[in-house]
């Protein structure tokens, strides 16, 4: 059974950089977030973080191989030309930042800039550690995204999930343990 | 944490801006089949008031004469609480589900194939059946090292018969042979109850076979209590997982509305309900006087069934040393996790075949 035209968005992009059988899964509708006490308060600290800023932003777009994309996010400073994600904690930091390159692509790909021609930039907020981190786009990683939406198109095709990843101590931290291995 | 809530008074339970509160009325509650009734409130309040937070709520079981109204079903609802009735006699008779919160519209597709599909089916019934073998040997195993005599001899013969019908499950070829299977190997088992209890106890409640409606005497009276208890609580974890809880395998979906949980059921019952009987029985916390005859049934007494629940609660939050996440895991978790191996054979039947829990310890 296959999923037709799957509308691949930021987080699915971040997790599949964590673990391919966690994206597989969630593109089930596997969730597991519902429960985890983590998922909880990182909904709050999107919530009501910045409440007077701007907020969810929307921004679709076509993958090169024609894979419909989605974005959504958390914060827009458009006067600064900036899109910020929160975060609770910096354990999965480098998916955090490909979910915010994710979002700039999907800019790119609509040809979006500021208005003096600059591309926007992004920024990780992690408000708990009173810390940010800038996150920008090069080519490389253009071409990177791109492997990887075709990466997840493929796998959503696949009748079975990819196998556990297997690293226990990255698997312990995961919402999808259980799931996984209980 | 959430933790189910038991209540055992008559009255009116309402939503109370964000509690949940119950107002104790006055009167007993009159058994269900007596004549009546207006769709009155049931009795005057008494003026008792017992506010408890929702959020420590996860499950909610009726055991009084309850009055609810509509808000309060919408409240439950939005808190994603399950809710299950009994009736005067102690039988479990409705759940109130909430709407489906966790949903995955391809793995019910799954679950609906596996049912479908006569050889899939048959390979998750016959692990249902198996690992309900499994945990019954255990249980027989258990006490065996206590017996002497007839009593040794009797069990020895029963666990020789017993590994026969393990051999004949691979050997089944529908899921009328297989339930022929688990009724022979309910029926041998049950022949050896006496034998666990004792002589003074089994002197005391004499049981000679599994009769459920109505139960006929104490032991079955338990049996059946115990058993929809565990019935409930397999349901409550299937209900924090995206499994259709309609669609099964070894039961019919028509067995009863949410059938799943009869089949995870069957797998934890030696464990959790038997052993609590045992439990129960042997150290005399429940005695006759916690049992009454109406009507041809035996049922427990409010009182009973107080006791029961209680020591059901306490056993379900107790924990083991689970194998390969290596952390202490409460049984009823261990629940859930079937919940998730079933999710992971629908997905995968090859690679990662269900295999029913088997008691390691
Ligand atoms: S538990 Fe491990 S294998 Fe499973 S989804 Fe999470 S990271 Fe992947």
């Amino acid at each position: 059974m296959t999923i037709l035209n799957p509308r691949i968005g930021g987080m699915l992009v971040g997790y599949y950089r964590l673990c391919p059988r966690k994206a597989w899964l969630s593109m089930r509708g596997l969730w597991m977030e519902q429960e985890s006490d983590a998922v909880a308060l990182g909904r709050l600290l999107d919530d009501h973080s910045y409440d007077r800023d701007e907020k969810h932003l929307t921004i679709d777009a076509e993958a090169p191989d024609g894979t419909e994309l989605v974005g959504k996010v958390d914060r827009t400073n458009l006067k600064n030309g900036v899109l910020h994600e929160t975060k609770k904690g910096r354990a999965c930091e480098d998916s955090h930042r490909w979910q915010v390159r994710f979002y700039l692509w999907l800019l790119y790909l609509n040809g979006v800039t500021r208005s003096n021609g600059h591309p926007f930039t992004g920024q990780l907020d992690y408000p708990l550690l009173r810390r940010t981190e800038p996150v920008t786009l090069d080519a490389e990683h253009i071409t990177e995204l791109a492997t990887t939406v075709s990466a997840i198109r493929a796998i959503a095709d696949q009748e079975t999930p990819p196998p556990r990843l297997g690293k226990r101590s990255f698997c312990t931290k995961c919402a999808f343990e259980e799931l996984c291995y209980g | 944490m959430k933790r189910p809530h038991y209540l055992f008074s008559s009255g009116r339970l309402r939503r109370q801006h964000n509690t949940l509160c119950l107002e104790r009325t006055t009167g007993e509650r009159l058994p269900d089949d007596a004549p009546d009734d207006e769709g009155l409130p049931s009795a005057e309040a008494d003026g008792a008031r017992s506010p408890f937070p929702v959020e420590a709520v996860d499950s909610l079981y009726l055991f009084g004469e309850i009055d609810i109204n509509s808000k309060l079903v919408t409240f439950l609802g939005q808190q994603g609480i399950p809710t299950f009735f009994y009736d005067y006699y102690g039988n479990y008779t409705a759940t109130l589900f909430p709407r489906e919160g966790q949903l995955s519209g391809r793995l019910r597709v799954d679950q609906a194939r596996h049912y479908l599909s006569g050889k899939r089916r048959l390979v998750l019934a016959r692990a249902f059946v198996e690992a309900a073998l499994f945990n019954i040997e255990r249980v027989i195993k258990y006490y065996q090292p206590r017996l002497v005599g007839e009593e040794q001899a009797a069990v020895q013969a029963t666990l020789v018969e017993l590994k026969k019908d393990r051999e004949a499950l691979p050997l089944t070829v529908d899921i009328h042979t297989l339930m022929a299977v688990e009724g022979r190997i309910r029926d041998r088992y049950y022949r050896l109850w006496p034998h666990f209890l004792g002589p003074e106890v089994a002197a005391r409640f004499p049981f000679n076979k599994r009769e459920r409606r109505p139960p006929s005497n104490e032991l079955n009276a338990l049996i059946s209590f115990g058993n929809s208890l565990c019935y409930s609580t397999v349901l409550r974890q299937i209900y924090r997982t995206a499994l259709d809880p309609t669609i099964a395998y070894l039961h019919e979906p028509g067995d009863r509305r949410f059938s799943l949980a009869l089949d995870l059921a069957e797998v934890f019952k030696p464990l959790l309900v038997d052993r609590m009987i045992f439990r129960l029985l042997k150290t005399g916390e429940l005695n006759p006087k916690h049992f009454e005859k109406y009507l041809g049934g035996c049922y427990l007494t409010e009182a009973g069934r107080k006791i029961v629940v209680s020591h059901w609660d306490e056993r379900l939050s107790q924990t083991v040393q689970h194998r390969t996440m290596n952390k202490k895991v409460s049984y009823e978790r261990l629940m859930r996790h079937e919940c998730y191996k079933l999710v992971r054979h629908l997905c995968d039947p090859v690679g990662d075949l269900y295999q029913g829990f088997h008691m390691w310890w």
